[in-house]
């Protein structure tokens, strides 16, 4: 059900981009773009040889090509980053495909399963196989330390929904992290059909714990006169309503962002190297081209320091995720 | 002009995440150095705090390539 809504959602995307940016291309865009185009996909022979510009007269060009761009005739061309159809060519919002990220929010859930199989199929007190204690003490990190510590006493009862939650953002997030995978969580399809699902699970637990009235009831703040009491009341059921948008903005921009700048390096580090290849190949003015090719290893160095980064990053993202269900879910469970 | 607009919006985005993270950072520090056997309570409100925080800083960098579709 998940996927389904995933490909409705994301499908859209790609169209209310080109929509917006094809409006907002102005003239000096549409220059910028149609010299993309006619470069693109034979930067490795033009580049370099064509002007003297440096290699980062090549970057915009390149960064396009990784988040994908709008030509002149208002066409979308989809970059490595952007949604699209995992065999290529276009498809409808209403049509139901397998995108890029679905495809491999597919394999994470294959992955997990399998992962969790492993983990729990020599069970014991004491576990001597290393996958078992590992998931055993993440488990036991999200009952004790995110579901007791922010809903109290009957949070191992909500464990269950907190640790699928938990352990489907870790496995997606990491998966994104190795080279030619993606994020399934980098999408916003995908992450608003998560928030969504925690939206309705904790309204689901504060009617059912509080009854249909007295949940309705506590969004007004106790002792406050009439008039203020109701637009008190309005707004936060509005915020409540925004948890949605709230929860997955913050997933799918941390995601995707940090996959941009990961490959702007990766673009940057690959640039200055483009020549001395070309001059290695050619077999003139080596020495030239290597001395140009030294801020490479400072692009590689601060692309090596950003993965580390974003390791941290998939984790606290993961961990951010189930706290702030964690505290929805204990504000709504309980009267206060 | 578009690398210009592209690197106002994150510059602008950047600066009240920017002070509001050091902020953060820094009375955490203070709270643990005054109370070290909270140190794990106080690393929790910490990150928390930072990843909304942080949210911010990266809204105005996606919200810039998503708006713009281009550099």
């Amino acid at each position: 059900m998940e996927a389904t809504e995933a490909a409705g959602v994301t499908a859209e995307a790609p169209a209310n981009t080109t929509a917006v940016t094809g409006q907002a291309a102005g003239s000096e865009g549409q220059a910028a773009a149609t010299e993309a185009e006619a470069t693109h996909g034979e930067v490795k022979t033009e580049g370099g040889a064509a002007e003297g510009g440096g290699p980062l007269s090549h970057l915009p060009e390149a960064v396009n090509e990784l988040v994908g761009f709008t030509d002149e005739a208002g066409t979308f061309h989809p970059g490595a980053l952007s949604t699209q159809v995992i065999s290529g060519g276009d498809y409808s919002p209403t049509q139901f495909v397998v995108t890029n990220y679905v495809f491999f929010l597919g394999i994470s859930i294959v992955l997990l399963a399998v992962v969790m199989v492993m983990a729990v199929r020599k069970l014991a007190l004491v576990p001597k196989n290393k996958l078992s204690n590992a998931v055993e003490a993440l488990s036991q990190f999200v009952r004790d330390d995110i579901a007791v510590a922010m809903i109290g006493h009957d949070g191992p009862k909500y464990f269950p929904f907190l640790g699928t939650i938990f352990f489907f953002i870790l496995v997606n997030n990491i998966l994104g992290l190795i080279p030619g995978c993606k994020p399934g969580t980098g999408t916003m399809g995908v992450t608003v059909a998560l928030s969504t699902t925690v939206f309705i699970f904790f309204n689901a637990v504060g009617f059912k714990n509080q009854g249909f009235l007295g949940y309705f009831k506590s969004f007004a703040p106790k002792g406050v006169p009439f008039p203020i009491n109701v637009i008190v009341w309005a707004i936060e059921v509005f915020s409540s309503f925004l948890r949605i948008f709230t929860l997955a903005v913050r997933l799918y921009a941390n995601m995707y962002a940090g996959h941009i700048i990961l490959g702007i390096f990766a673009i940057l580090t690959a640039l200055f190297t483009e020549p001395l290849i070309e001059a290695i190949q050619t077999g003139h003015n080596v020495g030239g081209a290597a001395l140009g090719a030294l801020p490479s290893i400072g692009w590689l160095t601060l692309m090596t320091a950003l993965y580390c980064l974003e390791i941290v990053v998939a984790f606290v993202q993961a961990y951010v995720f189930t706290i702030l269900s964690a505290v929805y879910i204990g504000a709504a469970a309980h009267e206060h | 002009m578009n690398f210009i607009g592209f690197a106002l919006l994150y510059g602008l985005a950047v600066t009240a995440p920017a002070i509001t993270i050091g902020l953060v950072g820094s009375k955490s520090a203070e709270s643990t150095a005054r109370q070290p056997e909270m140190a794990g309570r106080i690393f929790t409100v910490f990150i928390l705090s930072a990843a909304f925080v942080e949210a911010l800083a990266l809204l105005g960098f996606v919200l810039g390539i998503m708006v713009q579709g281009k550099l």
